[in-house]
This record gives structure tokens, sequence and C-alpha cells, in this order.
């Protein structure tokens, strides 16, 4: 039997899947007028929202931390096109914002099947994005979870405005 | 058997904690009353959640938001 630090980073990750799933049902349900609302007139519409969670998990988990699976989703130069940041211009749906969140959530599944604790140390450098883009593999995984989480929250808030059905992460 | 514990899985925790407590240092008992006073302090993600609604709130209010991923 491995020992603690030799095993998958999983269960203390346990609940992600399901945040997802609740993030999933909520963007699946919703219309194209309801993705185009706006928090504030300079805010991103929930569509770039949306994409932007998702366009982050592939640039740090395939572009930064190099996990595999970065052509299997939409954002294939997450580095330089991610919706909200790069790109306001091509709407996402909500079939497109599902894909999205499906086959980017399959990299995160990756990662907790595959990471041990043993991982979460190792220091990542990406010389080539510049000298201060050093960080633990760890430290990728929580950034990446507490912004799906981040976002979760601030997609709610525009939501329960608009008197829209909220992503339940807690029940 | 091993010592190892699970602090490697969450150990950005502390930091997101000193951005969130920087922020909040700095506002006004005005700008706390935006919105009812933050529950803040339960899980991992509950810390997290919670720093996305308020920053959604300070956005919207022209205050600065709360970077939990600025680098140090």
């Amino acid at each position: 039997m491995p020992g603690l630090s030799k095993l998958t980073i999983r269960p203390a990750y346990s609940m992600w899947p399901k945040y997802n799933r609740r993030l999933r049902d909520v963007v699946a349900g919703m219309t194209a007028e309801q993705l185009a609302i706006q928090p504030s007139p300079e805010r991103w519409p929930l569509w770039a929202t949306v994409g932007h969670t998702c366009c982050q998990r592939v640039f740090w988990l395939c572009d930064f931390a190099g996990e595999p699976g970065a052509e299997t989703t939409p954002f294939t130069d997450a580095g330089n096109n991610c919706p909200g940041d790069d790109d306001l211009e091509h709407v996402l749906s909500a079939d497109e914002l599902v894909g999205a969140l499906d086959s980017t959530f399959r990299i995160v599944e990756g990662c907790l099947d595959q990471w041990s604790l043993d991982m979460l140390d190792e220091e990542i450098r990406r010389d080539d994005y510049g000298p201060d883009w050093v960080h633990t593999r760890g430290s990728v995984l929580q950034r990446v979870f507490s912004h799906d989480v981040w976002h979760c929250a601030e997609l709610n808030e525009t939501l329960k405005n608009a008197g829209l059905p909220q992503i339940d992460l807690w029940d | 058997m091993t010592t190892a514990t699970i602090r490697p899985a969450y150990d950005m925790w502390p930091q997101y904690n000193r951005r969130m407590c920087e922020v909040i240092r700095e506002m006004s008992s005005e700008q706390l009353a935006v919105r009812p006073s933050p529950e803040l302090w339960r899980l991992f993600s509950h810390d997290a959640y919670h720093c996305g609604e308020l920053s959604q709130t300070l956005g919207l209010h022209g205050l600065p938001q709360i970077d939990l991923w600025r680098p140090d």
C-alpha cells in the first residue's frame, strides 16, 4: 500500500467534480440572452466569464504545467486567445460552454488522478514566459481550483440580480 | 507509513487569506456595508467563493478587487 505522499490528490479535491457539474448544469439551462447579461456595462458578459474560467484551466494546467489535452478543448492557444481576456467578439453558446466545461474538466480529472502529494512541491519553470514564471505544481492546482470557485461566486452575484438560478456549490 | 500531511494541497490558502485581509482592512465601514458582512472563514472553497463574490461587488463599486493570484 502506498504511503500518503504517493497517493493521488483526488481525495483533497473530492468536491471539485461536483462543483464543475453544478456550474455546468446552470450554464446548460441558460439562453443566449441570459448568457449575454453583463453585471455592469464595463464588465464581461456571463458567457465570457464561463469561457475564461475554462480557458484558464487549459492555460495553467496544459500550457504552463505541461498536462496533455489542450487540443481536446476549444482553447488551443490559451495563452493568447481566451474568452473575455482576449476575445469578446466570438460569443459562446450554452452548448459550446458546456462542451468547454466538459473538455477542460477532463484535464483537471487527469491531474487529480495522476498527481501525488509528493508532486505538489515540484517547481515548474517557464523561462520562455519570463523569469517570474516559477510556481509549484500545488500552487498551480490551487490557483485553478480557487479560480473556478471565485468565478462561480462572481457569476452567482449576476445570476441572483437577474433572478436566475444560481450555482449551488454547497447543497 | 508516512508522516506527510495534505498541506501541499492547500498551501496557498494562507496567502489567499492574507490577500482577503489586505483588501478588507482598507475598506471603510460604508464600503463593508455594501453587502452583508462577509462570512469568510470556513473552507478553502468557501473562502475563494466569497472572494469572488466580494470582488464582483468591489468591482461594481470601483473599488480594488481581491487578487488572489498576483505574484508576490
